[in-house]
């Protein structure tokens, strides 16, 4: 400005400078860097940029209250899972081994088996030492009953019992004989039959005894009979008493047998309690079922066999064994840390399986399969939100476990109630753990809404930042970062051209030049295609080229899409200008997002004005294309015609805007300052330079505001502009306020340094205005009044004409009503 | 060369009135089978139980309730004829097992006679006592004694349920029986095992000669055989030696003088395998 005269008010536009190459992308310095190659470097001990997340999860960690479990929220691929377990794994190395937990038989409820705890390392040895106790009264009790000692005992006792029956028997038999009365045997039974010369008599014959001979014998017979009933019916009880002897017998060999084994392992256990207990429940039934490990020694055979064959299985002596459900010490870990990548219900809780047997499905506590937080248990447990909500019931089961303190190993069926078949209930193991859950910030803020529960079991937040600034400090650290990864990844080092390279990456990808991004599975992804790249290439150091090739490569890999929606402008099948001028004709620019490669290309926005009562028609909106947001821009589009031209007349208009050959759905706000562009062009009936795109939102005072994807907006319009031939005077209008964000890709900014291609920072509407039409946007002077031949007294100048029609068409109305 | 004296073509299996399981069935295929003899299975409806289902008071005592109820001949004939068929069905199996031809045939008239009788055919009897250490009335019963020292044919007494299997062991004396029973040992004696022979005597003189002439009988099998000699000639003595080895089946003369007239009985109760009288 020059003695207060303006461009304005000369009636010309103000030149707006277009942004210099500088401006356009903030390159990192390798110089800046200390280091040749990243193999000098240290991974940092601290979280890059993450002090609030850091401070998060130490108290989360350290906080051992009931309910202070850790959700870690961040965007997927930030690394939040590694970065916490590093953290966590610190932690659980300086604490004790958790107890070993077991299952043992419940000899008094087998169906409900016996949780119990031996101090850390304990288990195994318990385990083995009850499962050699087995093997070993497999062969020793087997031995003890065939030792000549026992065979003489229970052959006695045969001896006695036979003795029983056979006097009954033999006394029968003489009584009969004496009598001339046989004993003998029936299909079905015995009977006692009147012989005569060692055969039975024949009916003539006994027919002819005398009467009274023949009554004899019928008594005799009848006495006799009653006599053998007797007997019948004494030779269940002998038997039993028979029985009863040997199983005494038997039990007091058994408990020789065991009896030294036994205690052997109580004086080895002797300070655990639970386990002594279980040891004499364990002898008593051993020394009931000794008959078991005799058939044992029998050969059976293999148990598919018998399955198929209908066959007796081998006695089980599972029972007696002990179930392990986790050795910690064998880990050597300190306290456990544990991820568990598919948190299904029975993953999470444990289960009972089972196996099939003659059929049946049968189960015994053996089978019972720890789950991640008996694993867990005593440590801490990491799992992701997500995959635990969307497996059945993990969700609830989780919380519930959580909130019992303890573990409650249950079928899904069982907790459903669809399945009503006996199974077993293991005795619930109290639990000691630290959950964390990682997931995105959307899913904890829904959690955080929805779920009553959430917020009372997990209490600590780690809010884990997408992003940090770039200073100098952490430009540095973020080079330590990169280092780290190339480490852990074992790619070769990188040179601090290379870093560099990967610093502008961090910043294009968080999509503002004075940020860094923390997506660590995309530097990952990076580093190790250069790595490729660099290996291809024959090189032992990453360098700036190979860098720059795995990024083009990942582009081309993803950018069919891209390249097809150019070819289409290219060959006029999508109809963009980028010479001339048009009225009511503007270049919007807008972003796709596919997977995860975004592009920008521009889009054809028109208006036509007409006799109206004010409104903005939003076309998209109409066929239901336009979302809330787009539709919310174009009504601000109306409440700003209203707000500067509005206040004298009403507004006799009705415009309408559409997105040419838009035939998807149309969302965000964005394009809103280039709808208002396309419809002060309309209004004011002034060509618009179609050599510019635009982008920005605008507010109802007309000032233009930072919109998302800058960077790709201007480079889909720098492509379509360059397939077309740069002339120089093409560019792209974007926010002021977005030029911080600016980091564009190398040509681009080589064209700009070049004066082929411009951006022009943007805070007003009627700055854009006059640098799209060439024309004085005009201010009101203090008679209220724009230039005649400003945009605005153009405007102005139409919309009294539109309200002079809708005057006159009124009066006329009127007139013709009739009186 | 086959001895034809020592040569077994039938087999008789006699079963019960009482029973449906013909007596020792599967050793007898096994023995079938090694010999490739026949077997002949024969079901003996007991003329004194239809005697006795006649007398107008025939009453019989149910084993499994304990109860008396009627013995009628008709309910009698029935009961008989399901257990033929029974045992037919079940011999008819355990051959097609086994794979040895055998008939079977159903009579009626007193047991002893019609086995002996039948015994009259066959070279070899099998006849089955009670289970070992069961009661006495399960034993092997006076009529099968007698029957035992009535046939004329070489008799394999066992007891239910008994199995031939494990080393062949045989008492040779010496004598024209002993060597028939040397010879029918090692025609039983499978491929891959070896013979025991065991000899009563004590004198040196006498057990050498033994020796020799087993070695003469057997001809080159007597390499593979093992020779003992019982602590003491007695039954006992024998009992002993062929529990101590696990004999799984013991062979020897009817005549042997160790053999008292309850011989077979006390060799049952106290063994488990079956034993082979040789005549």
């Amino acid at each position: 400005m020059l003695l207060g005269i303006t461009a304005s008010t000369l009636g010309v536009p103000m030149e707006n400078d277009p942004l210099s190459a500088e401006d356009l992308c903030h390159r990192t310095d390798p110089a800046a860097f200390s280091f040749k190659t990243t193999a000098e470097l240290v991974e940092p001990d601290t979280w890059l940029g993450q002090s609030r997340a850091v401070e998060a999860v130490r108290f989360g960690i350290g906080m051992k209250r009931a309910g202070f479990n850790i959700f870690a929220l961040g965007p997927t691929g930030s690394g939040k899972h590694s970065l916490v377990r590093k953290f966590i794994e610190e932690q659980a190395a300086t604490e004790p081994f958790p107890d070993d937990w077991c299952y043992i038989q419940n000899f008094a409820e087998p169906h409900k088996p016996v949780a119990v705890n031996l101090p850390s390392g304990r288990g195994l040895p318990f385990q083995k030492d009850m499962h050699q106790l087995i093997e070993e009264l497999k062969t020793s009790i087997p031995a003890v009953f065939e030792s000549d000692d026992t065979r003489q005992r229970i052959e006695a006792l045969e001896a006695e019992f036979n003795q029983h029956s056979e006097t009954a028997f033999t006394e029968l038999q003489k009584k009969a004989q004496a009598k001339s009365i046989a004993l003998v045997r029936t299909p079905v039974g015995m009977a006692l039959a009147p012989v005569r010369d060692g055969e039975v008599l024949a009916p003539e014959a006994f027919q002819k005894l005398p009467e009274a001979e023949q009554e004899q014998v019928q008594a005799d017979i009848a006495t006799l009979q009653e006599e053998l009933q007797g007997i019948l019916r004494e030779i269940p009880r002998w038997g039993k008493e028979h029985r009863e002897k040997l199983r005494t017998l038997g039990q007091e060999v058994t408990q020789f047998a065991v009896g030294h084994l036994m205690d052997e392992l109580r004086e080895k256990f002797q300070d655990l309690p639970a386990i002594i207990t279980h040891l004499d429940a364990m002898e008593q039934d051993i020394v009931e079922h000794a008959n078991e490990f005799m058939a044992a020694k029998q050969p059976v055979q293999p148990e598919v066999n018998a399955q198929q064959d209908g066959g007796m299985a081998a006695p089980s002596f599972n029972r007696y064994e002990v179930n392990l459900l986790h050795d910690h010490v064998s880990e050597r870990t300190g306290a456990p840390v544990v991820y568990e990548n598919h948190p299904t219900h029975g993953n999470l809780l444990g289960r009972v399986e089972h196996m099939s047997q003659f059929g049946a499905l049968i189960t015994d506590f053996t089978l019972i399969k720890p789950g991640a937080l008996h694993r867990a248990n005593g440590g801490y447990l990491i799992l992701d939100a997500l995959k635990v909500l969307m497996q059945p019931l993990a969700w609830e089961e989780l919380k519930r476990t959580i909130k019992s303190q303890e573990i409650r190993i249950e079928s899904l069926g069982q907790a459903l109630s669809l399945i009503s078949t006996v199974s077993l209930e293991p005795e619930p193991i109290p639990l000691n753990v630290k959950i964390i859950l990682l997931g995105d910030r959307r899913l904890y803020y829904m959690l955080s809404a929805i779920d009553p529960e959430f917020p009372e079991i997990f209490k600590v937040a780690v809010d884990i930042e997408e992003d940090v600034d770039r200073t100098p400090e952490l430009t540095e650290q973020f080079a330590h970062y990169i280092a780290g990864i190339a480490k852990r990844e074992a790619t070769r080092p990188l040179d601090a051209g290379a870093v560099a390279r990967v610093v502008d990456h961090a910043a294009r990808l968080a999509a503002d030049s004075e940020k860094l991004s923390c997506h660590t599975e995309s530097f990952i992804d990076i580093l190790c295609e250069s790595d490729y790249w660099a290996g291809k290439a024959g090189k032992k150091t990453i360098s700036t080229e190979h860098i720059q090739q795995s990024i083009d490569a990942q582009i081309h890999r993803a950018d069919r899409v891209r390249e097809r929606t150019q070819e289409a402008i290219r060959r006029g099948t999508i109809l963009i200008d980028t010479t001339g001028a048009k009225t009511g004709q503007v270049n919007g620019l807008s972003v796709l997002q596919l997977g995860g490669f975004a592009f920008g290309q521009p889009s054809r926005i028109t208006a036509s004005v007409q006799l109206g009562k004010g409104d903005v028609v939003d076309i998209e909106r109409q066929v239901e294309l336009g979302g809330p947001l787009h539709s919310k821009g174009v009504l601000i589009l109306s409440g700003f015609l209203g707000e500067r031209f509005g206040k004298k007349r009403p507004l006799a208009l009705k415009a309408s805007l559409v997105f040419e050959q838009s035939y998807g759905g149309v969302d965000g706000d964005s394009a809103s300052s280039a709808e208002l562009y396309t419809l002060l062009s309309a209004l004011s009936d002034a060509p618009v330079k179609q050599c510019f795109a635009v982008t920005g939102s605008v507010n109802q005072h007309g000032q233009v505001q930072a919109i998302g994807g800058a960077n790709e907006k201007i480079e889909g319009f720098f492509d379509i502009c360059k397939q077309s031939g740069l002339t120089g005077e093409q560019g792209v209008l974007i926010p002021a306020s977005n030029v911080k964000h600016l980091m564009l890709r190398a040509d681009v900014v080589q064209a700009a340094k070049d004066g082929k291609f411009r951006i022009f920072p943007i805070e007003t509407i009627d700055q854009g205005i006059e640098i799209l039409t060439g024309i004085l946007a005009g201010e009101r002077d203090d008679a209220g009044t724009y230039p005649a031949d400003s945009i605005n007294g153009r405007i102005e100048k139409k919309l009294d004409e539109l309200s002079d029609v809708i005057r006159k068409l009124n009066i006329k109305d009127d007139s013709e009503r009739p009186k | 060369m086959i001895d034809q004296g020592t040569l077994v073509r039938r087999i008789l299996v006699a079963i019960d009135s009482g029973s449906n399981v013909p007596a020792g069935l599967d050793v007898a295929v096994e023995l079938a089978n090694r010999l490739r003899a026949e077997l002949q299975g024969l079901y003996v409806q007991d003329d004194d139980l239809f005697r006795l289902a006649a007398l107008p008071f025939s009453t019989q005592v149910n084993l499994a309730t304990g109860g008396r109820q009627p013995l009628e001949t008709a309910a009698l004939e029935q009961q008989m004829t399901q257990l033929a068929g029974s045992a037919r069905r079940r011999m008819a199996a355990a051959a097609d097992r086994g794979q040895v031809p055998w008939t079977f045939r159903t009579v009626r008239g007193r047991i002893a006679h019609e086995i002996e009788t039948a015994a009259a055919t066959v070279d070899l009897v099998v006849i089955e006592g009670g289970k070992h250490g069961a009661p006495a009335l399960a034993r092997i019963g006076l009529s099968s004694r007698t029957t035992i020292q009535n046939i004329s044919r070489s008799v394999l007494v066992l007891r239910a349920g008994a199995r031939f299997e494990g080393t062949v062991s045989v008492l040779f004396d010496g004598t024209a029986l002993g060597e028939k029973a040397l010879k029918m040992a090692d025609m039983l004696t499978p491929d891959n095992n070896a013979l025991t022979v065991l000899f009563a005597a004590q004198e040196p003189e006498v057990h050498s000669a033994l020796e020799t002439r087993t070695r003469e009988v057997l001809g080159h099998s007597a390499s593979a055989a093992h020779f003992r000699t019982l602590a003491v000639a007695s039954l006992k003595a024998l009992c002993g030696e062929a529990h101590a080895h696990q004999s799984g089946l013991l062979v020897l003369g009817a005549d042997n003088p160790l053999l008292p007239e309850s011989g077979v009985a006390e060799i049952l109760d106290s063994l488990t395998c079956p034993v082979l009288l040789v005549r």
